[in-house]
């Protein structure tokens, strides 16, 4: 065992563990090797071995993370059920003929299925698959399409219900259902720049997005409208109930995404598209994506221990805390922080090992600790969306048809102007931090 | 080599069956938060079993599905770089990090769960987390073996990416 400082312990766990994901292994057992050869060398191996298997073993058994799975599960069967092309179609048929109107189409549709997916890669997928082909082939700009899908596609994760938000709250100490109340305005409010940015725009620069002839477009009739209301109403009723559910207090988000699934089960029924394939289907894929983000929990839990154990977390927080220029200043550095991260690194890693590390931090700040997350998680909006880690543009990228001649830059260039409105919601939260706090006061009657 | 062949594709087929196995857990996890919910709000009659039966299905999900997710690669990697390199270079890059970042971890938690499995089993040890004071064993050794699927799937993948590094070819 060898006597290292706690400095050193902090430089050689973060550092090894940001240039050791870069060789692209598996970020989870990386994170989790650099905690154990860490805390081999500072505690000796039986209180490591303790540390790492007691933290993995309890991280398996957490209740509130048990809504990954039950969100997951929900977000399958709805988009195999309701919210389908249908929808996008009809809004098309709607707003076609506006300038810009598929762009727009594009994030009402992301919007609400933000709404039902809480996981990004489907909500940009599906996004790609239905919207991209229409708009590039009715001569819209690409890199305003690609930027429209990839910011709309990456609301998914902060609008509730979202598998961020149902992971990043315990860390936090916060509730799941204070961290979804906190997310609907700035998310709406998110919704609502981007449309306002490509409206204008397509007013300003018509050739970016141009409408489509009133003769080229069947025309919207009652019959359509029926059937656009027929696929989305129910969906958006059944999630909205859900929210409801968490947000009086009826039953924890566990129960209720639970009821939820059970409401999507018969939802499915309903609309005749039940069938023990589906359910299967879910099922697996509800496995594959909450045994991974759990594996990266879990062993980020574990570093956390080691790390904290090793007396790291105070060099970090005195660090931040010496930043000169006041309180205001120290959280703009652990803002700079997440978003270089997010530059990296993916958001599970961030939430794993920066929230925990941060959140005291931020509290001894005399920050609100619903509002400082609620930051960080629009902050992490951007990561999604800028290269080089950009989990949003990579699906994109990865779900685009290649005869529509989509390249690299095109996608940048469309991302940057979203990225920067993402920014100017971040000041605007921050000059009105009631957008974030409003809804959770009035529903909880708290303030902190 | 037609034998590792075989053993490769057996220990496939063994993460294969676990995925397909935990998927189940999914809907004894809808399953037993819906009943609590109803019985509860409609019935007033709480049950003293949902919340352990829940998290129990819960952990068997994640750990059932870590040599699924290594079968079919979706553990997630910062791809940056991989992405981009050949993929003889790619195995090379995951026959390194086995040895260093995934054996030595993934053994000694296996050992550890093992351990504590066994004495599970003896001392009869219970979960506290309600009233319902569950045995901890099965959950333990689903752990264990959890754990013990995605080192073997390792073990088979690190051959295949060996393989493949030295020989320039697929193994299978």
């Amino acid at each position: 065992m060898f006597e290292l400082s706690a400095e050193l312990v902090a430089f050689l766990m973060l550092g090894g563990v940001f240039t050791l994901v870069l060789t692209g292994f598996p970020i989870a057992f990386v994170i989790g090797s650099v905690a154990f050869l860490v805390g081999l060398l500072i505690f000796g191996p039986t209180t490591t071995f303790h540390i790492l298997y007691s933290r993995f073993y309890d991280l398996s058994l957490n209740y509130p993370y048990l809504a990954v799975p039950l969100f997951t599960f929900m977000g399958v069967i709805l988009q195999h059920s309701g919210i389908t092309k249908d929808l996008y179609e009809s809004l098309y048929e709607a707003l076609g003929r506006l300038r810009g109107g598929l762009a727009i189409v594009t994030i009402v549709f992301g919007t609400i299925l933000a709404t039902c997916l809480g996981v990004i890669a489907a909500s940009v997928t599906i996004l790609t698959l239905v919207a991209l082909g229409p708009m590039v082939t009715r001569g819209y700009d690409k890199s305003l399409a690609a930027g429209t899908i990839v910011a709309s596609g990456t609301l998914g994760i902060l609008i509730p219900p979202s598998i961020m938000l149902v992971v990043y709250g315990p860390q936090a100490g916060l509730s799941i259902g204070q961290m979804f109340m906190g997310a609907v305005f700035p998310g709406l409010i998110l919704a609502g720049s981007y449309l306002l940015y490509v409206v204008v725009r397509c007013y300003l620069s018509p050739e970016m997005g141009p409408a489509i002839p009133a003769d080229q477009i069947t025309p919207f009739s009652t019959a359509k409208l029926w059937r656009l209301l027929k696929s989305l109403v129910p969906p958006v009723l059944l999630v909205l109930a859900v929210l409801g559910t968490i947000f009086s207090g009826i039953a924890p988000p566990t129960e209720a995404a639970a009821i939820g699934c059970l409401a999507s089960i018969l939802m499915a029924i309903v609309y005749g598209k039940f069938s023990f394939g589906l359910i299967k289907h879910a099922s697996i894929e509800t496995l594959r994506v909450s045994a991974f983000v759990v594996m990266i929990a879990a062993l980020c839990y574990a570093f956390v221990g080691v790390f904290m154990s090793a007396g790291s977390g105070e060099v970090v927080s005195s660090l931040i805390l010496s930043v000169p220029g006041g309180r205001w200043a120290s959280f703009g550095m652990i803002m700079l922080i997440v978003f270089l991260l997010g530059l990296f690194i993916e958001w599970i890693g961030i939430v794993f090992i920066i929230v925990p590390i941060f959140s005291p931090i931020i509290v001894q700040l005399g920050f609100n600790p619903l509002w400082a997350g609620m930051m960080i998680c629009i902050n992490m909006q951007m990561a999604f969306q800028t290269p080089p880690m950009a989990m949003s543009i990579f699906v994109l990228k990865g779900a685009a048809a290649p005869e529509l001649g989509l390249t690299m830059a095109d996608i940048i260039k469309g991302v940057i102007p979203f990225v920067l409105i993402i920014m100017v919601v971040l000041v605007l939260c921050t000059i009105f931090p009631g957008i974030i706090t409003w809804l959770p006061e009035q529903v909880l009657g708290v303030s902190h | 080599m037609p034998t590792l062949i075989k053993l490769l594709r057996f220990i496939d087929w063994m993460s294969e069956k676990s995925g397909q196995l935990g998927k189940w857990a999914v809907l004894l996890l809808i399953f037993a938060g819906s009943y609590e919910a109803i019985a509860r709000h409609f019935f007033n009659a709480p049950t003293i079993w949902a919340y352990d039966s829940m998290i129990m299905a819960g952990g068997s999900i994640y750990m059932l599905g870590a040599s699924y997710n290594y079968l079919h690669d979706s553990h997630t990697r910062v791809d940056l770089f991989y992405s981009r390199t050949s993929p003889r270079r790619r195995a090379l890059i995951d026959v390194i990090g086995s040895l260093f970042l995934f054996f030595p971890l993934m053994i000694i938690m296996f050992k550890m769960s093992v351990t504590w499995a066994i004495k599970a089993w003896k001392i009869n040890e219970v979960m506290f987390n309600s009233f319902w004071y569950p045995p901890a064993a099965p959950y333990r050794t689903i752990f264990a073996i959890g754990l013990f699927l995605l080192i073997l799937q390792g073990l088979a993948r690190f051959i295949r990416d060996l393989y493949f590094v030295i020989k320039g070819k697929e193994i299978v």
